[in-house]
């Protein structure tokens, strides 16, 4: 063991302990010297926790760590040889340092995604430094100008795939604004065996590659049964007429990956301890490559208080869904002493992970069945079917016609999330007509890009109703929360309006798995510049029947509502299916930005825009 | 230089100028997905019914620019995120069968090299039998067109049997609506020969796994050529159903029945050589890419 060579953090004298044993751990890795398997199983006994560091100074170590998450042995990319890597705990005002050390063979980063800070301690590789080459070490340097929950990872090809993510709080210098009696991250995450290099060229092969729920000769058959040939068929035609899968909910699926709960398992069972009665404080950070979850803690309202490191008006909700990158804090009151079980489903009900809230340790609550996977809806695939955009696109027949019989009318004008109970599944025909839509449909304008191989579709008649909780959640019977419920408590940043709109258009091709803004992928594209100071409203419109968490680096995006009011400041906004929404930026920060798609492979595959402040 | 050379000559100018027409005309149809200002473009509005989201463009689309720049540029050292390019080896069919006691196999392997848009492909196909070898070796640049479509233009080579003959290509490879993978190709030879390649394969999904898939490929040719067995005009159509089992995404073993029925002379001189017109069997093979 080579002491010297262990990172040191500074800070609270009661976490010596804590950072003897990650040193160990680090030394360990260090030295090349792989922990054997049955200490690796051992760990699989105890739940494990993440582990903390804070202070104002650090040291992180970049490495490869051999882990088993589902028995077989495989290498991660770790930071100080944990999986996530260590809570960082850092306190609104204070300047912290970061010394990044890196023991890859190849170029590493770390981005803080989130954080308010200037272009070159972003931590993106090309444009706001050149990468932390393999034994070199960069060192971050930045003040805290925010509070609340954030997350960092690698910048860098797949490595955020392979394990480098980790969560980040920031105490505020005025106190929580909520008093708890009990803290804790919950860190989601995918996990594969299979390399993030093989996934991504599988995906590129056959788009449906990871897609095991694939419309089915038997499924058709069950529904002539119940539903008739005619509306069988209608429930049908379009998709395939489209060369589009009704199914395709996730690219990476259940099939590939096994998901994780502050690196434990369902099996492992993260565990949070609270007495009967406590407040207890979680921060959700959905830190997957690819993985959009549906959270819920059956039996327990939660209280949302803040996303994206941003304070909301509290909303008690059964369940939210939370995008790749996204935060959400709630805060739950468990009032009987018993287990409780912290449930997340992937979006396309392939898989899920569990963890629980006990009294006691060794308990574990029973997870709930994973949902049944429906059927994109009609308003996933066309927005806003709205009078004129019927007339606009043809005759209403085939509509009619398309959703056989089972259409559902839109009901408290939240349009879309209007699909009939019992429908499930069956014919998949959740059809959604925004009939409650009253105002003139804005008119989409698309990109003269966007007409080549690289799309797929087009909206003509995007849906503006941020008050749909998506595919899978709509009419479920239980209260689920949609960006409408957010209001960031003090409004926004600043009462300017948007000066200008930048309208930019999420488009791809599932078949050949090609992603990007306006049909461009990132290689063929100009950046996309903001005057410094200027305010400017950014509206994008979801070409795609996938939704995309897009994340603006450096900047606040401020969600507006359909009627132009201020909504919610995040740093990533879920734009789903035939969905646009708009939001202000304040161009604020001068410098090379990054402005991407948070889906992994997505991002991967071009959907990414070089923002330029200057 | 004799009239029938010059004829010849003239022969495969006029072929070559034909099958570059009928190329352009190809791409052109394919990629009449960009929107055009022509009112009398309406009916590339295809999407049936009210659909609001469309694969092809209105005519009256008031496009913007994707350009938001204001003339900065790129930072150009950020090199992830796109031109990725891949190698892959399809082995379509892998198969043997029996008739009259003969063995016969039959490979159809497909390979390609490149990224989304441009790619270089080949495609081996081609029987054995006890001592005879039929087949046909494609060469050919791919070329992305349109969401669904590739265009390619290539050289094709015959071998095996009779004469070994080689051919200018000019295709269409893609998804139609409602999942028919098609694969279209135009021919000419040095000597003014012309055949057109017309195949067709659908997937259908019986379980997630269990796939049946029927496929029609027809050979069409220009000119008889009794040296190879293939009359002028409609000369085979092979009909299969195979039903697969996908062990995994890349690997799945099947069974299945072919049916080639030979048509005008290529029939006839079938017969003339003691093997019948219409020919089915039973096959089982395996399918499988990398």
């Amino acid at each position: 063991m080579k002491p010297d060579s262990a990172p040191k953090a500074e800070g609270d004298a009661q976490n010596l302990s804590r950072r003897r044993l990650l040193q160990g751990m680090v030394a360990i890795g260090a030295n090349g010297l792989l922990p054997p398997i049955s200490s690796a199983a051992s760990t699989r006994k105890a739940p494990p926790q993440l582990t903390e560091l804070r202070g104002q100074q650090f040291n992180l170590e970049v490495g490869e760590l051999p882990v088993a998450f589902t028995g077989r042995q495989r290498t991660a990319t770790a930071i100080n040889g944990r999986v996530p890597a260590p809570l960082l705990r850092w306190r609104e005002g204070d300047e912290v340092t970061i010394r990044v050390h890196n023991r890859l063979p190849v170029t590493s980063s770390i981005h803080w995604h989130g954080i308010l800070l200037p272009t070159e301690m972003d931590g993106v590789p090309g444009l706001s430094f050149p990468g932390i080459a393999p034994g070199e070490t960069f060192t971050y340097r930045f003040r805290l100008k925010q509070s609340g929950t954030y997350w960092y990872h690698s910048h860098s090809r797949f490595q955020e795939q392979t394990g480098m993510y980790g969560p980040i709080v920031i105490e505020p210098r005025a106190g929580e604004r909520h008093v708890v009696d009990r803290d804790y991250v919950v860190m989601l995450s995918d996990w594969s065996d299979t390399s993030p290099e093989s996934i991504f060229e599988n995906l590129k092969k056959m788009g449906d590659f990871y897609n095991f729920n694939e419309p089915t000769a038997r499924a058709f058959l069950a529904d002539v049964r119940k539903h008739g040939i005619e509306a069988a068929l209608a429930s049908r035609r379009m998709w395939n007429q489209m060369r589009m899968s009704p199914t395709d909910l996730a690219d990476v699926t259940g099939h590939a990956y096994t998901y994780l709960m502050n690196g434990a398992t369902s099996l492992d069972n993260w565990t949070g301890l609270f007495k009967r009665g406590e407040r207890v404080r979680l921060r959700f950070i959905n830190g997957s490559a690819m993985s959009i979850f549906d959270v819920r803690i059956p039996g327990l309202k939660m209280t949302v208080v803040a996303t994206d490191g941003q304070d909301v008006e509290p909303v008690s909700v059964d369940e939210f869904r939370i995008a790749v990158a996204e935060t959400y804090d709630v805060i739950v009151e468990p009032g009987d002493d018993r287990a409780w079980c912290v449930f997340a489903q992937t979006i396309d009900r392939t898989g899920s992970v569990s963890g629980t809230l006990a009294p006691r340790e060794g308990m574990r609550a029973e997870a709930p069945a994973i949902d049944a996977p429906q059927w994109l809806s009609m308003t996933d695939m066309m927005g806003a079917m709205t009078m004129q955009g019927m007339s606009h696109g043809g005759s209403s027949k085939g509509m009619g016609g398309s959703c056989g019989g089972n259409m559902g009318k839109a009901t408290e004008g939240s349009c879309g999330s209007n699909m009939g109970k019992g429908m499930e599944g069956s014919c998949g025909a959740s059809m959604g007509m925004s009939m409650g839509v009253t105002s003139k449909p804005r008119p989409v304008r698309h990109a003269s890009t966007e007409f080549g191989p690289g799309v797929d579709m087009r909206v003509d008649t995007p849906r503006d109703n941020i008050d749909d909780p998506g595919i899978g959640l709509r009419n479920n019977g239980r209260r689920v929360l949609t960006y409408a419920d957010l209001h960031t408590i003090g409004g926004p940043l600043e009462a300017r309006d948007g000066g200008r709109e930048v309208e930019l258009h999420l488009t791809g091709n599932m078949e050949r798995y090609m992603w990007a803004f306006d049909g461009q992928p990132f290689a063929d594209a100009t950046p996309l510049h903001l005057r410094h100071g200027e305010r400017v409203r950014i509206t994008l419109v979801n070409d795609s029947m996938m939704p995309h968490p897009i994340h603006l680096h450096g900047l606040w995006s401020e969600l507006l509502a359909p009627d132009g009011n201020f909504q919610v400041r995040k740093h990533t906004i879920m734009v789903q299916p035939a969905q646009r929404v708009s939001y202000l930026v304040s161009a604020d920060a001068l410098g090379r930005w990054a402005y991407h798609c948070h889906l992994l492979y997505h991002m991967e595959a071009g959907m990414f825009r070089e923002v330029v402040v200057s | 230089m004799s009239t029938a050379t010059w004829n010849r000559h003239r022969t495969l100018s006029c072929s070559m100028f034909a099958l570059l027409v009928a190329a352009g005309i190809c791409s052109h149809a394919l990629a009449s997905d960009k929107p055009t200002t022509d009112p009398h473009h309406d009916h590339l509005d295809t999407t049936k019914g009210a659909s609001s989201s469309k694969q092809v463009a209105d005519a009256d689309y008031d496009l913007r620019s994707p350009d938001y720049s204001d003339g900065v540029t790129a930072s150009h050292t950020h090199g992830m995120h796109g031109g990725h390019r891949f190698l892959t080896m399809r082995f379509d069919r892998l198969q043997t069968w029996q008739q009259d006691g003969e063995r016969f196999g039959a490979l159809e392997l497909r390979g390609s090299y490149g990224g989304d848009i441009n790619k270089l492909g080949f495609r081996l196909s081609g029987e054995s039998s006890s001592g005879e070898r039929d087949g046909q070796l494609d060469v050919f640049w791919q070329h992305a067109v349109a969401a669904f479509w590739d265009t390619t233009v290539g050289l094709r080579r015959d071998v095996g049997n009779g004469k070994p003959r080689d051919w200018l290509a000019v295709g269409i490879l893609g998804l139609a609506p409602y999942w028919f993978e098609v694969d279209a190709t135009a021919f000419v030879g040095p000597t003014g020969r012309t055949a057109l390649q017309v195949n067709a394969e659908y997937e259908l999904h019986l379980t997630q796994r269990w796939i049946l898939q029927p496929s029609l490929e027809t050979d069409i040719y220009g000119q008889p050529d009794r040296n190879r067995m293939q009359g002028s005009g409609l000369s085979t159509i092979e009909a299969g159903v195979r039903l697969r089992y996908d062990i995994t995404r890349k690997f799945g073993p099947y069974v299945g029945v072919t049916s080639t029925r030979a048509f005008g002379d290529t029939a006839r001189w079938r017969e003339q050589d003691g093997e019948s017109a219409q020919e089915t069997s039973l096959v089982a093979g395996l399918r499988f890419w990398f």
